[in-house]
């Protein structure tokens, strides 16, 4: 389902900063269906590749291929049409602060063209799966980071992606909502959706006992089945 | 699409709703800019109509001998009005010069006393009116070429009347001029205000319209809704500044007249053109400041 063939990315000189080298020359191929964690220490890039397959970011060196389609290749105003079979779980939450939690979550479908009545009954839903039933009409800034969070899951999930990219999903919640969040995730790809979690945190990535990309001083340093967190 | 559309005028509507204290701004903003449209145009037709009664006032007259006949004074002032491109040419008989000098001056009774005592001393005339000074040169010119032996005295030519209408024509002249300038200054800085205004709204989204976009919408369903928001701006803004007109106009009801020109007729006489005025500058900038405004963001 994604392929990156020898992907660089170099963020051009800034200021008085030279220019930062962040991925070099990656590659690895992630099947339909798979749960892939990405491991790595804070700065390693794992927000860079997963911006680099929403198209947030362009590839410096290198192809990413989504479905046999180049990303590189899709024009800006076309990428609508790839962004709305991913499902991406923000390490930053990116919600709508002028909206509410329900028109956050329903705001997913919405730009997809989804009926009335189909945002009538799925947004329900998923609030109670994330738990955020009592919250759906406050905004974000009534939030804690962590129903922030859930809130950026439950939009994630809601128009049923082929792909979930969750960037450090469980780094706000507690103990309880994490395990929650990851069974959910764990859930959702049995179901045949494809997930990419690029997390930090050893325990979560030892509890799945998934693939596991490691990614350090900007390359792969391994890619292994049922893995466990190493760096 | 029909659920697009109907989406992004809900989404405009809320957008409106929330941004509050910026929406208040920016509706200020496009009201004084439709309100100043509008107050330009009302301007610039009483000036020129001021103008034009100034100018008519700028006539010169023909005054003919004493024993020169009616009906040949009649066909000087046919031959001119076929040679010239005039406002209006007026006969006056000797009865009739004598009858208004009465009307005006009937309460002096030296001045009637000496009238008596030397009779109609008052020439027959024609009043020539013309928009501009090459005509009245050119009347007086062929006047005095073809009609000498009929003709006692052009009033062009004498008591400094030359002078006096080269100066009038200058001076409305350098007014029109000066009106075209000052207007398309206005306007273009009420554009530009406008414009600063509603980018500077929309910056305020820039980060959601980022977002939007990662989560998967389209520039169109983006931009749709920012259209939407910027008509209702754009709506309201056209409806209080026409309230705001017309309660001046009313305020000026008592009889305000330029030159003969009521205010407030005069608003009624352009009502349509004003409406369209109205709603073209406030939901027509407003629009299209959106739209641009909106594009600067979906780079993402």
């Amino acid at each position: 389902m994604i392929t990156f063939e020898n992907v660089t990315k170099i963020y051009p000189p800034y200021k008085n900063k030279k220019e930062t080298v962040v991925l070099k020359e990656v590659s690895f191929q992630v099947d339909k269906g798979e749960f892939v964690c990405i491991a790595g220490k804070s700065g390693a890039g794992k927000t860079t590749l997963i911006r680099m397959i929403t198209g947030e970011e362009d590839v410096t060196e290198g192809k990413i291929f989504f479905d046999g389609e180049d990303i590189s290749k899709i024009k800006r105003r076309k990428l609508y049409k790839l962004r709305r079979r991913i499902g991406v779980i923000f390490q930053d939450y990116k919600l709508l602060c002028s909206k509410t939690v329900y028109e956050n979550i329903a705001y997913s479908l919405e730009v997809t063209g989804a009926s009335s009545e189909e945002i009538e009954k799925d947004v329900p839903e998923i609030l109670d799966v994330v738990d955020l039933v009592e919250k759906a009409q406050q905004f974000p800034e009534q939030l804690s980071g962590g129903e922030c969070q859930r809130v950026a899951i439950a939009r994630a999930l809601i128009h049923d992606p082929d792909l979930i990219l969750a960037d450090e999903p469980t780094g706000d919640l507690d103990p309880y909502h994490s395990q929650n969040i990851v069974d959910l995730l764990v859930k959702i790809n049995k179901t045949g959706t494809t997930v990419l979690l690029a997390t930090h945190d050893k325990e979560i990535v030892n509890y799945l006992e998934k693939r596991v990309i490691t990614i350090k001083d900007k390359k792969i340093t391994s890619d292994v089945k049922n893995g466990r967190f190493r760096l | 699409m029909l659920t697009s559309i109907k989406r992004s005028f809900i989404l405009g509507w809320k957008n409106f709703k929330r941004s509050g204290g910026l929406s208040v701004v920016a509706i200020m903003v496009l009201m004084v800019t439709t309100f100043l449209a509008t107050s330009l145009l009302l301007a610039q037709e009483v000036m020129e109509e001021t103008i034009e009664e100034v100018e008519r006032r700028a006539d010169i007259t023909i005054y003919f001998t004493s024993i020169t006949p009616g009906d040949r004074i009649m066909e000087v002032a046919e031959n001119i009005d076929d040679n010239f491109t005039l406002l209006g040419i007026d006969y006056t008989s000797q009865h009739e010069a004598l009858e208004d000098f009465r009307q005006r001056h009937g309460d002096n009774p030296v001045l009637m006393d000496a009238l008596d005592e030397v009779g109609n001393i008052f020439n027959p005339r024609l009043d020539v009116r013309a928009t501009e000074v090459e005509t009245y040169r050119r009347v007086s010119d062929y006047v005095r070429g073809n009609y000498s032996e009929i003709v006692e005295e052009i009033s062009f030519y004498s008591y400094g009347r030359k002078e006096a209408i080269e100066s009038i024509f200058s001076i409305t002249s350098r007014i029109r001029r000066a009106l075209i300038v000052a207007g398309t200054i206005l306007a273009v800085i009420s554009v530009l205000i406008v414009f600063g205004t509603i980018r500077l709204s929309i910056y305020s989204f820039s980060e959601e319209i980022k977002i939007m976009k990662l989560v998967g919408a389209s520039n169109a369903f983006m931009q749709g809704s920012f259209i939407v928001q910027g008509f209702i701006l754009g709506l309201v803004a056209s409806l209080i500044s026409l309230l705001v007109l017309f309660g001046l106009a009313g305020l000026m009801y008592q009889g305000y007249n330029v030159f003969g020109i009521n205010l407030e007729n005069h608003l009624f006489e352009n009502l349509s053109l004003i409406l369209i005025l109205q709603f073209s500058t406030g939901i027509g900038l407003s629009v299209i400041s959106s739209a641009l405004a909106v594009k600067r963001y979906l780079d993402v």
